[in-house]
């Protein structure tokens, strides 16, 4: 056990639950957040993005991935930065324009049907949901490392934690706070990979041991391409990416954060490989083990016994904590803001709105908490690539067909969302909790993106001209509003 | 403002988008099958990196950050554009 780590892993949870319940005596609605975002600097926004999105899945899983299978994997960072890539081209500034402040509210406001709004809060919570489990995932290991107790004391003591700070707390206005998480885990994941490559060094430069399928950027070309295609689109169908976005004051600035957000997330992307690489050399026995540990372990393996170790086992603990931390908050912040409003709220209970917001807000917090303890063995990047593929083949294609093509229909979007978003859910489920399938059958459910986002473009686009009479009539106005700059906007598409 | 202005802006911030999209396919989408045709390629070192790891491990992220860039850069230039057609100015960051 590293005293060291413990205690820095209390600093970060103290920290953010201490700052999170201050902040919500400054904000108390998203108009006040709109407001606090125009004191806030396009480069603070866009930490806090990068903050808020470098997951436990960034700071352990694709360093265990590397370690154990290779060049491969680095499909992961860099499908993870380029989704904000295809976020910036696609969507970003209009998507700001919309207004919406999540994605149930982006298909009311293009479609104005209510029950495509339900379908939509039905798969935001789904992909919140498988979102989240591998966050407490990654918290019950580091929790396990730190202190040798089992898994699921840290399971349970973060979804504690962060269901009561969203609970009682409120994070989402925090901008400051995600800012600073991001700093942070740039910090606690650079600073050792200099220590660790300055000890290699040392070492006289041990050789690492490679096979050619290790070096090899592609293991199977379907798999390859699957996971490029889900991590590229999924980005912009992650509920907690859209409401960010909504602390930006305009299309403009959407679009000037964004840019940001795609260097600084580059920037930590850099160094999970120098973990995977150098594990081959200090740490090999976990890449037939539990490889994302080794973000955690490598420390203490290559330096040895001592102060030095400790101390970076304690930041990169810390790193991890703040990881899962801010993105559980924002993701639980915005499941739960669907489920009060779209769910609770249709329920017609006698109950207030804030009181709505807490036991939706209990509720969220309770379900991957349970998965967390239920599922066990898989890679916290895995799982969060699987939501990357559900994402992508729901939400990727309604927002991109939405917002530059005018023939879109609610039925059109519905189908288009039932038939690949249902299929990638399926493949979801299939590969987590079912024996895995016979041969070609397993790449497909294991990485569906391949085929399930060409199946959602196809089907939303066919039902969409069969169902043309059916295009909402303020389509054209609606497009003005999406696509032209702020200052030429009218009241009337304001009014939209 | 006309419908027709609309249609326009948004073919050419869609063309926009859909071209750097295209080279950013090929760039990256293209380096999967590029060394599955050319095997040898991973063994050739550059900078003492296996040139997949130095090109998907390091400069992918410059070359993405570039790309939002340049786009960035355009798509502004061509609302702008839009803007002195219709025949107001597109001011940064104006409240509304």
């Amino acid at each position: 056990m590293n005293a060291y780590a413990l205690l820095a892993i209390a600093t970060v949870t103290v920290a953010t639950v201490a700052i999170g319940a201050w902040g919500i005596r400054l904000v108390r609605s998203t108009s006040d957040l709109l407001v606090a975002s125009r004191m806030v600097s396009p480069t603070q926004n866009a930490a806090a993005i990068g903050g808020e999105y470098l997951s436990a899945a960034s700071f352990l899983g694709v360093a265990g991935l590397i370690l154990a299978y290779g060049a491969q994997m680095l499909w992961y960072p860099v499908g993870f930065a380029a989704g904000y890539l295809a976020l910036l081209l696609f969507v970003a500034a209009p998507l700001r324009r919309s207004g919406a402040f999540t994605l149930p509210d982006f298909c009311e406001a293009r479609l104005a049907s209510p029950r495509l709004r339900r379908l939509a809060t039905a798969f935001v919570l789904f992909i919140g949901w498988f979102y989240l489990l591998p966050q407490l995932q990654g918290a019950g290991l580091t929790f396990q490392i730190v202190t040798g107790a089992p898994s699921w004391v840290g399971v349970v003591l973060v979804g504690a934690v962060v269901t009561g700070n969203v609970a009682f707390g409120g994070m989402r206005s925090a901008t400051y706070v995600q800012a600073f998480q991001y700093w942070l885990k740039l910090t606690a994941i650079a600073v050792p990979a200099f220590f660790l490559l300055a000890r290699w060094n040392d070492d006289g430069r041990p050789a690492i041991p490679v096979d050619d399928a290790w070096l090899a950027p592609a293991g199977g070309l379907v798999a390859t391409y699957s996971l490029i295609l889900a991590t590229f689109l999924g980005t912009m169908g992650l509920p907690h990416v859209l409401a960010r976005f909504y602390t930006n004051p305009d299309g403009g600035s959407a679009r000037r954060t964004t840019t940001i957000v795609l260097g600084l997330v580059g920037l930590f992307y850099l160094f999970p490989t120098v973990y995977g690489v150098l594990g081959r050399v200090y740490t090999p026995e976990l890449a037939t083990g539990r490889n994302d540990t080794v973000v955690l372990l490598l420390p203490a393996a290559a330096l040895g016994p001592g102060v030095a170790a400790d101390a970076l086992g304690a930041l990169v603990a810390a790193g991890a904590f703040a990881a899962f931390l801010s993105t559980s908050n924002g993701l639980l912040t915005s499941v739960a803001g669907v489920l009060a409003n779209d769910v609770l709220g249709k329920a017609r209970l006698s109950w207030g709105p804030l009181t709505q917001f807490r036991a939706a807000a209990l509720f969220a917090g309770a379900v991957p908490m349970g998965l967390a303890l239920a599922v066990h063995g898989l890679n916290v990047s895995q799982v969060v690539g699987l939501a990357f593929a559900v994402a992508a083949s729901s939400f990727c294609p309604m927002l991109v067909l939405g917002i530059w093509w005018r023939g879109l229909t609610a039925a059109g979007a519905a189908a288009g969302i039932l038939a690949g978003g249902g299929s990638a859910v399926v493949a979801v489920l299939w590969t987590i909790f079912l024996p895995p399938a016979p041969g070609l059958a397993a790449d497909l459910l294991a990485q569906p993106a391949a085929w399930t986002v060409p199946l959602a473009f196809a089907v939303m686009v066919s039902v969409s001209l069969a169902t043309r009479r059916r295009i909402p009539g303020a389509v054209g106005a609606m497009l003005l509003r999406l696509h032209a700059p702020e200052t030429l906007h009218t009241p009337e598409t304001s009014r939209l | 403002m006309g419908d027709a202005l609309v249609r326009e802006l948004m073919r050419v911030q869609l063309g926009l988008a859909l071209r750097l999209a295209a080279v950013v396919a090929v760039a990256l989408g293209g380096l999967p099958l590029l060394f599955t045709v050319w095997p040898a390629g991973t063994h050739v070192a550059v900078a003492g990196m296996p040139l997949p790891w130095l090109l998907l491990g390091v400069a992918a992220f410059p070359f993405l950050a570039g790309a939002g860039l340049v786009y960035t850069r355009l798509a502004e230039r061509n609302e702008a554009d839009f803007a002195a057609l219709v025949g107001r100015p597109a001011e940064r960051g104006t409240p509304r």
